[in-house]
């Protein structure tokens, strides 16, 4: 597969890379490690008149505490996320996250943090190749009016697959975005607009430059959990992270996010809310939330990320509660990071 | 050397998986979605 023809920009600094998107806002596409954009051009998803690489904008590589916030440079390569002592301490579910994006070549060489929030949804009947669409009319997402994934459906409903976005959803972290207009902080729910057309609520000429995350204080702890098809270089067929606060040996606040079922991670405060006041090692609780979460997840789930939806809604609970419990632990005085439970 | 035959591996695999929960999956591979779907399946016909 070739790329379609394009002109490649190279800004040196981020108010030439801002410049730049102003000038060609509809027509340009930002690429920071293009791990996702440049399969997506082949496969003609996206023809960008302009390509924009952030590659050499390494001002917005890093990852430092200001007072009560650890802010991350949106091009951040993810190994850097799961090498950070101060990501590992605090955050354990983004540094999990990030470990499981992808495969280690692609987190070391060219994979960002912002990239992998950006990560358009996904979706079987989409993400295949031109030839391979050619032969069926576009559905929405493709700018037509057909949805394959489920029938009659007069919307788009591909899914957000990005791990680093469900965890920074159940962190509840900020997100900046820069333009030439200004600046301004999004919390993450406001990030995502729901709608698989169009996921993000950034404006054309608008680039994500940081991400934003509360430093938790003591017997606070995270942790995400993801279930694929094969056990790496691939994307979430549903994927959960939790984060818990305990006082006192109980619960006072839980954000629970599932990814992998609607264009946004789902943040669910319903089923997390069934956490809070809870004691740290009541079982039933976790269950029932777990339960919860299943049914609720279900009913944004469509049969079009493989697998089979049984199995996806099924396993959206499971993943649920293998989050809580992890999470719960790290909240007890363990913080290190583990692998993946298999 | 040569190049000696997988031919005998999956169905000794299967024969396991039959040996475990008491149902055939005739298809590759058996992911982990096949078992309770196949165990559904079983329990709903008797």
């Amino acid at each position: 597969l070739r790329l379609p023809t394009f002109e490649y920009l190279e800004p040196k600094n981020v108010e030439e890379a801002l410049e730049m998107l102003t000038d060609h806002a509809d027509q340009a596409a930002v690429m920071a490690g293009g791990t996702d954009l440049i399969v997506r051009m082949k496969q003609r998803l996206v023809q960008p008149a302009f390509l924009i690489s952030l590659k050499d904008l390494h001002d917005l590589n890093y990852i430092r505490q200001e007072n009560a916030l650890i802010l991350i440079g949106a091009t951040t390569p993810l190994v850097s996320l799961h090498d950070s002592k101060l990501i590992k301490t605090h955050f354990p579910a983004l540094a999990d996250a990030a470990r499981l994006i992808g495969a280690p070549s692609i987190q070391h060489v060219r994979g960002t943090i912002g990239g992998n929030l950006c990560l358009q949804t996904r979706c079987l009947y989409y993400n295949q190749s031109a030839f391979w669409r050619s032969g069926k009319s576009p559905c929405h997402k493709d700018h037509g009016e057909i949805c394959y994934a489920e029938e009659n459906s007069d919307r788009c409903r591909s899914a957000n697959q990005s791990d680093g976005a469900c965890a920074l959803m159940a962190l509840g972290a900020g997100i900046v975005l820069e333009s030439t207009r200004g600046k301004r902080t999004l919390p993450i729910e406001g990030f995502f607009t729901g709608k698989g057309e169009t996921p993000f609520a950034a404006a054309s000429d608008e680039l994500v430059t940081e991400i934003q995350i509360p430093v938790p204080g003591k017997g606070e702890g995270s942790s995400f959990q993801k279930l694929t098809y094969r056990s790496a270089v691939d994307f979430a067929l549903v994927s959960a992270t939790a984060w818990v606060a305990v006082t006192e040996g109980k619960i006072s606040d839980a954000r629970l996010a599932i990814g992998g079922a609607g264009a946004s991670p789902l943040l669910l405060k319903e089923a997390a809310d069934k956490l809070v006041g809870k004691g740290s090692h009541h079982k039933d609780a976790v269950e029932e939330t777990a339960k919860q979460v299943r049914n609720q997840a279900s009913a944004f789930m469509v049969d079009n990320l493989g697998s089979t939806l049984e199995y996806r809604r099924k396993m959206s609970g499971v993943m649920a509660k293998r989050a809580i419990e992890d999470a719960l632990d790290k909240c007890l005085g363990n913080s290190t990071v583990k692998g993946r439970k298999s | 050397v040569g190049e000696p035959g997988l031919v005998s591996t999956a169905p000794a695999i299967a024969n396991a998986v039959y040996d475990a929960i008491g149902v055939r999956i005739k298809d590759l591979p058996f992911s982990p979605e096949k078992i309770p779907a196949a165990l559904k399946e079983k329990n709903g016909k008797e």
